[in-house]
């Protein structure tokens, strides 16, 4: 068993009468792609601050590679690639100079993948970074965060906003480090196809508390959805054991629940349901469910 | 809306419609005043002298309040959040106008306003006598540079209102110099001086907006017609000489179509050297060799530079010229010797408040992340501040002495010369540790606030910038108060100053202690700057010894003097505010 990169317990922090993150805990084993979603506000950004070091632990305790953050940054960020929703670049600097200064920073820095990552990413090495689009910057971003072949790559919503063929470069980037290495891939996002689609540990946020964390497969795999149509129309939810979120009204109803045991046992007490459809939760479904709201319509692409 | 300039009007009005109901109740008020006071109170009553004398304090303080006004309606300015600037309202450029009315509209509209309350005035209520003809079109000037000050250095921040300040100085003193009897500036060549900056500069700002509608590329129109440039290229020699031989051209029209042609061949000239910067230079091609390398690099591009191009540029633009129009006079020679001496001083105080943010250029005080998520520690980050403040130090007292050094081998009035070598001569180790120990306070007053600046604490380091102005203001008028306006107070300051030196040396020397202390006890942020710290503590102390030899204040208690000046030396060196810098950055970088 691997020590985990990323261990966190019981951290919580508030911001005046604001609790950003409530009793988190969680580990990210390594070697994992790692997805964190939450919806706007859940803390996502405010855990990876802390992962980082750039925020103290106000209560709880965050390691990383078993180091602190904050009493270690020089060891820990080493480590680490970060790449932000919008990538905090020095708009003075061109492209080259940008690399250049990074690349001092991190001995492992791999001068022959950036130039293959720099071309596949069609950014021009003279051009300010100031005239570059959110995409490229995007691009550019993400070049210099795992340039070094970092341990960690921790990616804070990092296609937030862009458009679908940056998106899929990012993704395919990310794909690649962990497939080719094996290291290790943070990232937040509230796009859950995203998550979905590279994933395979996620964690989700809801109002500053983890409300569900483990692999992909599994956190697929016990979670059903159901829809249930009775004899007579009924003004409460129906009853299955581990529901998460029911919706619906009159005879037809639709339940997500969590739960291992089979349909028919899971619904004994509502014996005068029909069983309309059952099948295995989208991640979307799911994200619904412990979220309680649905998600914008840009969300579910 | 009538049409699209109507627009823009009617959005400088209603921005600012409260100060322009203010300003024109202190006009109106300054009417009021002037017709309903008694005719003997009037300026130009019989009985001129008391009626100036009872008015002139109103007049005064209304005028000046009336002339702040009119430039703090036309600063015309937005904060733009994508660039963390202040500069050109932003959101303007998506209006279906050209750059040029863009342009022009607040410009115009600024000169109207401006010369419209000086006229009413110095012309109506305190009719000045001869007609300001030269201040009104100085007056028009500045608000054009003023405009494009605001416009197009956002990047400079606060930092604008001290360029805006050398400006305005150096324009009152071209209004001052005109009343000298022997002077070179007569009032036509101030005029026309001053119609050719503010043509160059509406040009300028025109150049600027129009690019930065552009996102920093490309040119107006007008700049990249290379017709109208080559016209313009081929006409500029024969203008030049004729406004150098024979000055303003008349008709007034005909001059003014001499500066429009003259600045268009001005901006065809900044797009050529720009084009071929802009290619040459393609930035660092080197990498470096070590992180720390890296990082002072990163913080000598973004500060360091600062103070050494603010002097140059002042040299170049003030203390040159000045001192070659008052090579006859000596006394004027000493004087501006001075002022250059003291301007690396002075400029570093606001810039080294500027310098002690985690970014020069932002307003913001958190660090930036590009910074904070490097794997460098907080000691490695001050340290990096701390050299490039030294070399920006060094750098700038090399430029002030290059210019008095070759200023004096070539232009300076003789007799000064002759003094200041015949003063230096026998005193040459003092004055060189004299300049070392300039050195090192301007490197002091530069890394000084680190610790309040990096502490990411906006109250803490609002208060200590404001402190500045304040303790200049209170420091002036004590200073005056006691050194000018009665003989008898500087004497009873120095006895009070001999009575008092035994309890002052006791508490330099328990201070003293206290830093040494607080130095040891946090050490383990500062070992390496031990070292440079006792050199430079040194250099002060000795600096001190060696002057207070040279100024005999109090005879009595001499070597007590001398205790207090070595242990003022031992405190000019900062120390405890290094470690705490790191400390402070700590805070910030790792946010509670």
């Amino acid at each position: 068993m691997h020590e985990p990169v990323i261990s966190i317990s019981n951290l919580t922090r508030r911001f005046g009468a604001k609790t950003a993150l409530n009793e988190v805990t969680l580990n990210v084993p390594a070697g994992s792609v790692f997805g964190l979603v939450g919806e706007n506000g859940a803390g996502k950004s405010t855990l990876i601050k802390h992962i980082l070091g750039l925020w103290r632990a106000e209560s709880g305790k965050v390691r990383v590679f078993n180091l602190d953050p904050v009493a270690d940054p020089v060891s820990v960020l080493g480590r680490i690639g970060y790449l932000s929703e919008q990538p905090d670049l020095p708009d003075w600097m061109r492209v080259h100079e940008f690399l250049r200064y990074t690349q001092a920073f991190y001995p492992k820095w791999d001068a022959n993948y950036v130039e293959e990552l720099r071309q596949q990413f069609a950014l021009d090495p003279n051009a300010r970074i100031r005239v570059l689009s959110k995409g490229q910057r995007a691009k550019l971003g993400l070049l210099a965060a795992q340039a070094h072949r970092p341990d960690l790559l921790l990616l804070d919503e990092p296609s937030s906003g862009l458009d679908p063929i940056v998106r899929n470069d990012i993704l395919t980037a990310v794909i690649r480090t962990v497939t080719d290495e094996g290291r290790t891939v943070f990232f937040s996002s509230h796009l859950l196809e995203e998550i979905e689609r590279v994933s395979d540990h996620i964690a989700m946020l809801h109002r500053g508390k983890l409300v569900l964390c483990g692999a992909l497969d599994d956190v697929k795999a016990h979670h059903r959805r159901i829809t249930l149509r009775f004899d007579k129309p009924r003004s409460e939810a129906p009853r299955v054991s581990g529901t998460v979120m029911v919706t619906g009204a009159g005879r037809n109803w639709t339940v997500i629940c969590n739960s291992s045991v089979p349909t028919r046992q899971a619904i004994a007490v509502d014996r005068d349901a029909e069983i309309v459809d059952e099948g295995a939760a989208s991640l979307n479904e799911i994200f619904i469910a412990y979220a309680g709201e649905p998600l914008p319509a840009t969300s579910m692409a | 809306m009538r049409s699209l300039t109507y627009a823009m009007v009617w959005d400088v009005w209603n921005r600012s419609r409260y100060a322009t109901f203010l300003l024109l109740g202190i006009t109106v008020l300054g009417l009021i005043v002037h017709f309903v006071a008694p005719e003997s109170m009037r300026p130009d009553g019989v009985n001129a002298r008391t009626g100036q004398f009872v008015l002139h304090w109103v007049y005064w303080h209304l005028m000046m309040i009336s002339f702040f006004l009119v430039f703090a309606i036309f600063g015309y300015t937005e904060f733009n959040p994508a660039k963390s600037s202040t500069g050109f309202p932003h959101r303007l450029f998506t209006l279906p106008v050209t750059s040029l009315r863009l342009v022009a509209v607040p410009i115009l509209l600024g000169i109207v306003a401006i010369e419209f309350i000086f006229w009413t005035w110095t012309g109506v209520i305190i009719r000045w006598k001869p007609t300001p003809v030269t201040g009104a079109v100085l007056f028009g000037t500045f608000m054009v540079v003023y405009q494009a000050v605001l416009w197009t250095l956002g990047r400079l921040g606060a930092l604008r209102l001290i360029v805006l300040a050398l400006i305005g100085v150096a324009f009152f003193s071209a209004d001052i110099f005109l009343t000298f009897p022997n002077s070179r500036l007569t009032e036509s060549s101030v005029i026309f001086g001053s119609i050719t900056v503010a043509i160059l500069t509406f040009f300028l700002s025109w150049v600027c907006i129009s690019r930065q509608r552009a996102a920093g590329i490309g040119w107006p129109a007008f700049a990249t017609n290379d017709r109208l440039i080559a016209a313009a290229a081929l006409l500029a020699p024969y203008l030049t000489y004729h406004l150098w031989t024979h000055g303003f051209s008349r008709p007034i029209l005909l001059g003014f179509a001499q500066l429009v042609v003259l600045a268009l061949c001005g901006v065809a000239l900044l797009r050529t050297v720009h084009d071929l910067v802009s290619d040459r230079s393609s930035g660092r091609r080197k990498g470096f060799r070590s992180s720390l390398h890296a990082q002072f690099w990163f913080e000598w591009r973004r500060s360091g530079l600062a103070l050494p191009l603010l002097v140059a540029g002042l040299v170049c633009t003030v203390f040159a010229p000045l001192s070659w129009i008052e090579q006859a006079e000596p006394g004027a020679t000493f004087r501006i010797l001075l002022w250059t001496i003291a301007t690396p001083l002075i400029l570093s105080l606001p810039v080294g408040k500027a310098f002690s943010k985690p970014d020069f250029w932002s307003g913001e005080l958190s660090l930036p992340s590009v910074v904070a998520v490097k794997p460098l520690s907080n000691t490695q980050i001050v340290s990096s501040k701390m050299k490039v403040a030294a070399v920006s130090a060094a750098l700038t007292w090399l430029i002030v002495i290059m210019f008095v050094a070759v200023w004096f081998a070539l232009w300076a009035n003789a007799q000064t010369a002759t003094l200041v070598r015949l003063a230096l001569r026998p005193q040459y180790a003092t004055a060189i540790l004299a300049a070392i120990s300039v050195v090192i306070l301007t490197w002091r007053f530069l890394v000084g606030s680190l610790w309040l600046g990096l502490s990411g604490h906006r109250i803490s380091f609002s208060v200590s910038v404001l402190l500045y102005p304040l303790l200049l203001v209170v420091g002036t008028i004590t200073v005056d108060w006691i050194f000018r306006r009665d003989q008898s107070r500087w004497a009873a300051f120095q006895q009070g100053f001999d009575a008092a030196l035994p309890t002052l040396v006791w508490i330099a020397m328990i201070a003293a202690t206290a830093k040494v202390w607080f130095a040891v006890k946090t050490s383990r942020h500062i070992d390496r700057y031990f070292l440079p710290w006792f050199c430079g503590a040194g250099c002060f102390a000795m600096t001190a010894l060696a002057l207070s030899s040279l100024v005999n204040v109090v005879p009595s208690q001499p070597w007590r003097l001398r205790i207090v000046l070595v242990c003022l030396g031992l405190f000019a060196m900062p120390i405890a505010r290094i470690s705490l810098a790191t400390s402070s950055l700590s805070r910030n970088r790792h946010r509670v």
